[in-house]
């Protein structure tokens, strides 16, 4: 999606209108993500609006490198990995090291999953495996720099990635043996 | 394994990468709260931006006003001085005064009475413009002007039949020097374009070039507050007494006051105003007085019991502690204040001068204080269980009204066009006696020093 300079000058000199165009056209596309990255819906209301105050307040420090909506995504993830920053300091994120490594048989079943039950599956993850596995997998953020977003060690991000898939294995597992008792 | 973490990651990721959905309307309105909410800055970043913000509009203050005045009394004064050389000038008619169609603001050289130093300035202008001259400001400026001996006898240097070009003597008065730069078109911009262009420069502070410098005569300074100035003085002032009486400790006074000040005449000025001085007085009173008092306690016995411990019988005293009061006299002295608030009226005259951003005054006059309250101590305040046989204040009361006389000098320091901060240490002579009382007669002298700031008001022709 791509915006006009016209229009972006708007959003600098906050322009109300020009804002609310702005996140009318993001807004979807970011709770998307805001979705896949919190607890739940409220979590996601705050990292979205957080996100977006974010975006409007430091519009003018975009420098046109790469598109706009890129620049709203990162911020948008930022302020979900900000916010897990805080859960952690305060000792109510989950724990990360909960999960044992399983033997998990072949899925089959990810295939027939809609994109919102593949969602909830996601969410449903403690909140580490979840920030680590969004930012590696869906977002496409290398360990080095997961690792440098969350204060961690590339080692670490590695390991706490191998934790989320086997976390995922076992909920779909889970699923398959409820089908099959069906 | 691994490829079984492949497929689920890629349908993770083609699934969810760009899973979108409409948030709630809830969450559009608080992103309208947090974008009206102020953003404030923590408080040390405040402070260094307050602190940041001060310096520099104090320097921007002293960076573009050094001294407006300096080049507009020059011409003034300039005008005044000029040697009347061509008093046949004087005797024209002259129609110089009034406005002109194209000019905003109609300028007279000197006052509006004294036509010949109108005269004379221009005389000496059209002095200096060479024939050579003439004729290249007739052709740079397309006006039509008379031969150059016509020059030095008419009394407009750019005519034309709309356009007369005369010079504001007060121009401090007319518009700063900041408003000539920006008002050309309030003189002959064809006149100023050409004269400009002559001295190489557009800077009329550094190089005046209002007026030819061979026009000018030397002046010792520079800076001069313009005539028939009214200035506003906010002063607080510590008097320091350097005599006191043997009964008597005079505290330092404090005097807040706000002095309008006019200046004329160029380098004299007459101050007044009003003063709020408060006064202090400590001494001694003589107190005879009987008070009770308390002159130590003892155990009173109220009851005694007996036991009988191993056959003895052993007393138990019950006591409790009594108080002994009795009514003591007393006569001797006790420390006592004096406190007195005066209005204070001084008149003074002055002299000044200026160097650079620097006024330097002398001034002289006199001051009457009139006392409008006082406190005299009673001691029968402090000791109200007391039956005061008698009581005398040894500190005499000041008079209802003194005057002193001032000697004084000040140094003014201008902060900007309109503000400057001063400091005057006088000298104050009492005229009159500070006590009512006889033996308190002789003469008494203090020191003070004033510190204000200063605000000009508007000139006044």
């Amino acid at each position: 999606m791509e915006f006009d300079k016209s229009f972006i000058r708007k959003l600098v000199k906050q322009d109300r209108e020009a804002q609310m165009t702005f996140y009318k056209q993001l807004s979807p596309k970011m709770y998307g993500i805001c979705l896949r990255f919190a607890s739940d819906r409220d979590d996601a209301n705050d990292i979205l609006q957080e996100g977006f105050i974010r975006v409007f307040r430091h519009l003018k420090d975009f420098r046109g490198e790469g598109s706009l909506e890129g620049w709203v995504r990162r911020t948008i993830v930022n302020t979900a990995i900000n916010l897990y920053k805080k859960r952690i300091k305060k000792g109510i994120a989950a724990d990360i090291n909960t999960y044992e490594n399983s033997i998990v048989e072949k899925p089959l079943i990810v295939e027939q999953l809609s994109a919102n039950e593949l969602l909830e599956l996601v969410k449903e993850l403690p909140q580490g495996y979840r920030t680590i596995f969004n930012l590696s997998v869906i977002d496409g953020y290398t360990h080095k720099e997961i690792g440098i977003k969350l204060n961690i060690s590339e080692n670490t991000s590695k390991s706490q990635l191998s934790r989320a898939r086997t976390a995922l294995q076992k909920k779909l597992k889970s699923i398959k043996d409820r089908e099959n008792i069906e | 394994m691994n490829k079984d973490h492949e497929h689920i990651e890629q349908i993770l990721r083609e699934q969810l990468a760009d899973f979108a959905t409409t948030p709630p309307d809830s969450v559009w309105e608080g992103i309208e709260r947090g974008l009206d909410k102020p953003v404030f800055f923590p408080w040390p970043y405040r402070i260094a931006a307050a602190i940041v913000a001060a310096v520099v509009i104090m320097g921007t203050l002293w960076y573009f006003n050094p001294g407006q005045s300096e080049n507009l009394e020059m011409v003034s004064e300039q005008i005044n001085d000029v040697n009347p050389a061509a008093p046949a000038l004087a005797d024209e008619p002259q129609t110089t005064v009034g406005q002109s169609d194209a000019a905003e603001t109609a300028v007279t050289v000197g006052t509006t009475a004294n036509e010949s130093s109108e005269t004379v300035v221009v005389t000496e202008l059209s002095k200096e413009m060479s024939p050579k001259q003439s004729e290249q400001f007739q052709t740079e400026t397309n006006v039509s002007t008379p031969s150059n001996e016509k020059l030095t006898q008419t009394t407009t240097i750019a005519k034309d039949n709309t356009t007369q070009l005369v010079f504001q003597h007060n121009m401090r008065q007319a518009f700063s020097l900041q408003e000539l730069e920006t008002r050309p078109s309030s003189l002959s911009t064809d006149f100023m374009q050409f004269w400009m262009k002559q001295n190489n420069s557009l800077d009329y502070r550094t190089n005046n070039t209002l007026l030819p410098p061979a026009a000018l005569p030397q002046t010792e300074s520079n800076t001069q507050i313009s005539n028939n100035t009214w200035k506003l003085a906010l002063l607080v002032s510590p008097e320091f007494p350097l005599k006191q009486y043997d009964s008597i400790t005079l505290s330092t006074a404090y005097t807040l006051s706000v002095e309008p000040s006019f200046y004329f005449k160029k380098h004299w000025f007459v101050r007044s105003g009003l003063g709020f001085s408060f006064n202090k007085d400590d001494g001694f009173a003589q107190l005879d007085m009987t008070r009770n008092e308390m002159m130590g306690t003892y155990e009173d016995v109220y009851d005694v019991t007996f036991d009988t411990i191993d056959g003895n019988v052993i007393p138990t005293y019950h006591t409790q502690t009594t108080e002994i009061w009795d009514s003591v006299r007393h006569n001797g002295l006790v420390g006592v204040t004096n406190r007195y608030q005066y209005l204070q009226l001084p008149v003074l005259i002055g002299y000044h001068f200026g160097i650079n951003k620097f006024e330097f005054s002398i001034y002289g006059g006199t001051a009457f204080n009139f006392q409008i309250a006082k406190q005299i101590d009673d001691v029968s305040k402090h000791t109200p269980q007391a039956t005061i046989h008698r009581y005398q204040n040894t500190l005499p009361d000041r008079a209802s009204m003194h005057t002193q006389l001032w000697l004084g000098a000040g140094v003014e320091y201008r902060l900007g066009h309109r503000f400057s901060i001063t400091a005057e240490p006088n000298f104050r002579y009492q005229l009159s006696p500070l006590y009512s009382d006889s033996d308190f007669k002789q003469s008494n002298h203090m020191f003070a020093v004033r510190f204000g700031c200063i605000y000009q008001l508007s000139n006044k022709r």
